[in-house]
């Protein structure tokens, strides 16, 4: 997914309004940043049937990632640091359900989790992919979560409002590739 | 991985994400 990350980010960033906005959006793309920079190094292929990100992306990988960045706020609330560490491992919970291929419990791993639905997921419906239907309701249910915590901390409204288009319109750029 | 296509995932990432940042701060700042 990629919009749904935003949009995971600006949920936790309404519910937890102390946590740093910066900090919770770079946790909600940590391992796709992990995965760039091995897939330059050669260590995680992106293409083919040679894709694997079980360094990147496995469920232990992803909950240590987490973990390690959010030791890095221990200064601040624990509220905060939990955020932090959310905002990473909303990534694995957003990547879980369709994904180019079953993300590994940890690297190397045999055990793998997640239903094989990429093939699923590409097959068109309604002008998109169903994949991009599913992030779009994904991303509907994270945009309600923002919006009701962001009332409660007062932000403005213009603001939410301009915050939710702007991680629509991402999504519906995916559309033209 | 080319290194054409990690600075097109890198500021797929970036950009948007800056603009998200600086919209949620700027409500910090002015309130």
């Amino acid at each position: 997914m990629y919009a749904a990350h935003f949009a995971a980010a600006l949920a936790i960033k309404g519910q937890v309004p102390r946590a740093p906005a910066a900090a919770v959006m770079l946790g909600a793309f940590l391992p796709d940043l992990v995965w760039v920079a091995l897939g330059l190094a050669g260590i995680e292929p992106s293409q083919g049937p040679a894709f694997f990100d079980d360094w990147s992306h496995s469920l232990v990988m992803v909950a240590v990632f987490g973990a390690v960045y959010a030791v890095g706020f221990w200064q601040k609330p624990a509220a905060v640091m939990f955020a932090v560490w959310l905002s990473v491992f909303s990534h694995f919970l957003l990547d879980v359900p369709i994904h180019p291929k079953n993300i590994a419990l940890f690297p190397h791993s045999a055990a793998h989790l997640g239903w094989g639905l990429w093939s699923f997921g590409q097959t068109p419906w309604l002008g998109a992919t169903k994949y991009w239907w599913v992030e779009m309701a994904v991303l509907s249910v994270l945009a309600v979560v923002y919006i009701q915590g962001a009332r409660k901390a007062r932000i403005p409204s213009n603001l939410m409002a301009a915050s939710c288009l702007l991680v629509l319109g991402l999504h519906l750029l995916g559309l033209l590739s | 991985m080319s290194v054409h296509d990690a600075i097109i995932q890198i500021l797929l990432i970036v950009l948007p994400g800056l603009i998200l940042v600086l919209m949620q701060e700027s409500n910090r700042r002015s309130s």
